[in-house]
C-alpha cells in the first residue's frame, strides 16, 4: 500500500512533500489527488457520516498546506497525512457525541436516562444486495468502540501494517495487536448472521 | 499472529469486500477556495504579528538606557515647571496681600462707607485701623500718621453732611416752614464759605509777611499768590445772587 509505487505515480510521496516545502504548489495538487479518495474512504468508515468525512478530509488538506514545515522526511508521508486526519476525526467524533448525547437525553424531576436507540438488524434474505450488506457492515463497525474501530479500519480495511499502524498511533506493538483482535470480535458478534446466512 | 488471521479470515475478507468510497466531486476546488480563505487568514496574523513584535522591539535591553534617560528627562521637566508654576503663582497671591498701600486702601475704603452709611464716628474707625496696622508689622508708625491726618478732614465733612441732612429731614417735616430753613440753610453756607475765604486770605497774608521778615520777597513776588480776577468776579456774582435770595423770601 505505497501510493507513489501505485500505477504511473513515479515520484514518492515523500519528494513531493519535500518540492512542496520549497514553493512548488503542483506537488500539493498531486498529493491532493493521490490521498483525497483514500482519506474519505477511511474517514467515511470511522464516521459513517459522508458529508463528515469530505469536512475532515478538507481540513486535514488545510492543516497540511498551513504546517508543511513541521513535515519531516524521516517519517513517511501517509503514517504523516493518516495521524492528522485521524486526529481531526477524532476531535469531530468527540464533539458530535457531546451534541448528540444531550439531544439523546431526556430529563425529568429526578431522573436521568438515555433514549434507546431502535435495532438495525437486517434479515438475511435482504442482504443479498450488496448495498445493504456494506451498510450492515458500517453499522457494525459504529456499533463498536472507537479505540477498536480506528485500529480495524486502519489493519482490514486501509491494509496498512502493524508497525505503520504503531507509528500512526504511537501505541505499543501489544497493544494495537490486542486492540485490532478485539475489534474484530466485536465485530464477528455482530455480523454473525450474516455468516449463518453465508 | 498468522493465527489469530486466521481466526478472523471471514470478517477481514468482509471488511476488505467494503466498497471504497470517493470523495465528493469539486472536492479540489473547495478545498482551493478553503485554503485562499485560510492564506487571507494568515496574512492578516502576520501583519498583527509585525505591529506586535514592533512594539516589543521597543523594549529591547540595548534601548533600556535610552528609554530611562529619556522617562527621567521627561519627569524633571514636569517637575520644574509645575514647581515655577506653583511659585509663580505663590508670589502674585503674597504680593496682593502683603502690599501695605493696597490693603490700606481696602481697609479705608471700607471704614469710610461704613460711617457714611452708619453715622459712627471716625474716631472709633481710626481705632480700627491703627489695630489692623498694628497687625501688618513694620509699616505700623507710617502708617499711623496717615491715619492721624485722616482723622479732621472726614470728621470736619460728615458734620457737614450730618448737619445738610438734617436741614433736609426739617424740610420735610416742616411743610410751608421750608422755605425759611432753606433761605437760613442757605445764609449758612454762604457764611461759611465766606470764613473759609477770610481764612485763607489770612494764611495767604500770613505767609506774605512771613516771607518778607526773612527777606524772600523778590522771591515771593515771583510766587506771590494772585487772585484771579474771574474767581472775584465770580464770588462777587455770588454774593449779589445770595443777596437778591435773602431778598426775595422777604417779599
Amino acid at each position: 500500500m505505497k501510493p507513489s509505487k501505485e500505477g504511473k505515480d513515479l515520484v514518492s510521496d515523500e519528494k513531493l512533500m519535500s518540492e512542496f516545502q520549497n514553493g512548488n504548489n503542483k506537488a500539493f495538487d498531486e498529493i491532493v489527488r493521490r490521498y483525497k479518495d483514500r482519506l474519505t474512504n477511511f474517514i467515511y468508515r470511522y464516521t459513517g457520516n459522508y458529508d463528515d468525512s469530505d469536512d475532515i478530509v478538507q481540513d486535514t488538506f488545510v492543516r497540511v498546506y498551513t504546517s508543511k514545515h513541521l513535515y519531516k522526511e524521516i517519517a513517511k508521508f501517509s503514517t504523516w497525512i493518516y495521524t492528522i486526519a485521524i486526529n481531526i476525526a477524532k476531535t469531530k467524533v468527540i464533539k458530535e457525541k457531546k451534541f448528540n448525547k444531550t439531544s439523546l437525553t431526556v430529563e425529568t424531576n429526578d431522573e436521568e436516562w438515555e433514549l434507546e436507540i431502535s435495532d438495525n438488524s437486517v434479515s438475511p434474505e435482504s442482504l443479498a444486495d450488496s448495498v445493504l450488506l456494506s451498510r450492515h457492515i458500517q453499522n457494525a463497525l459504529n456499533s463498536i468502540n472507537e479505540v477498536y474501530r480506528e485500529l480495524v479500519i486502519l489493519r482490514d480495511i486501509e491494509n496498512f501494517s502493524y508497525e505503520e499502524i504503531v507509528e500512526m498511533t504511537g501505541l505499543p506493538m501489544g497493544t494495537v495487536k490486542s486492540r485490532i483482535n478485539r475489534g474484530r470480535e466485536r465485530l464477528q458478534e455482530i455480523l454473525k448472521d450474516i455468516y449463518e446466512g453465508q | 499472529m498468522i493465527q489469530e488471521e486466521e481466526k478472523y479470515r471471514e470478517i477481514i475478507r468482509l471488511l476488505n469486500s467494503l466498497p471504497r468510497v470517493k470523495a465528493k466531486k469539486g472536492f479540489e476546488a473547495r478545498l482551493m477556495e478553503r485554503l485562499r480563505r485560510q492564506e487571507d487568514i494568515v496574512k492578516t496574523q502576520v501583519t498583527e504579528e509585525s505591529l506586535f513584535n514592533k512594539f516589543l522591539s521597543i523594549f529591547k535591553p540595548s534601548f533600556i538606557p535610552a528609554v530611562a534617560v529619556s522617562a527621567v528627562i521627561l519627569i524633571a521637566v514636569i517637575v520644574y515647571f509645575s514647581y515655577f508654576v506653583s511659585n509663580g503663582n505663590d508670589y502674585s497671591e503674597t504680593n496682593a496681600i502683603s502690599d501695605p498701600h493696597k490693603t490700606e486702601h481696602l481697609i479705608y475704603l471700607r471704614n469710610d462707607k461704613d460711617s457714611y452709611l452708619t453715622g459712627k464716628s471716625n474716631t472709633d474707625l481710626s481705632m480700627n485701623n491703627t489695630t489692623s496696622d498694628k497687625q501688618s508689622g513694620p509699616d505700623y508708625d507710617h502708617r499711623s500718621e496717615i491715619s492721624s491726618l485722616s482723622k479732621e478732614s472726614p470728621k470736619h465733612s460728615n458734620e457737614n453732611i450730618k448737619a445738610d441732612n438734617e436741614t433736609i429731614v426739617a424740610e420735610y417735616n416742616s411743610g410751608l416752614e421750608a422755605t425759611k430753613t432753606e433761605s437760613e440753610s442757605r445764609d449758612n453756607v454762604i457764611s461759611r464759605n465766606e470764613k473759609i475765604g477770610t481764612d485763607k486770605k489770612e494764611k495767604n497774608t500770613k505767609v506774605y509777611d512771613e516771607i518778607n521778615r526773612l527777606g524772600l520777597l523778590p522771591l515771593a513776588k515771583a510766587h506771590k499768590p494772585e487772585v484771579d480776577s474771574s474767581k472775584q468776579d465770580s464770588t462777587k456774582k455770588n454774593n449779589q445772587k445770595d443777596k437778591k435770595l435773602k431778598e426775595e423770601p422777604e417779599k
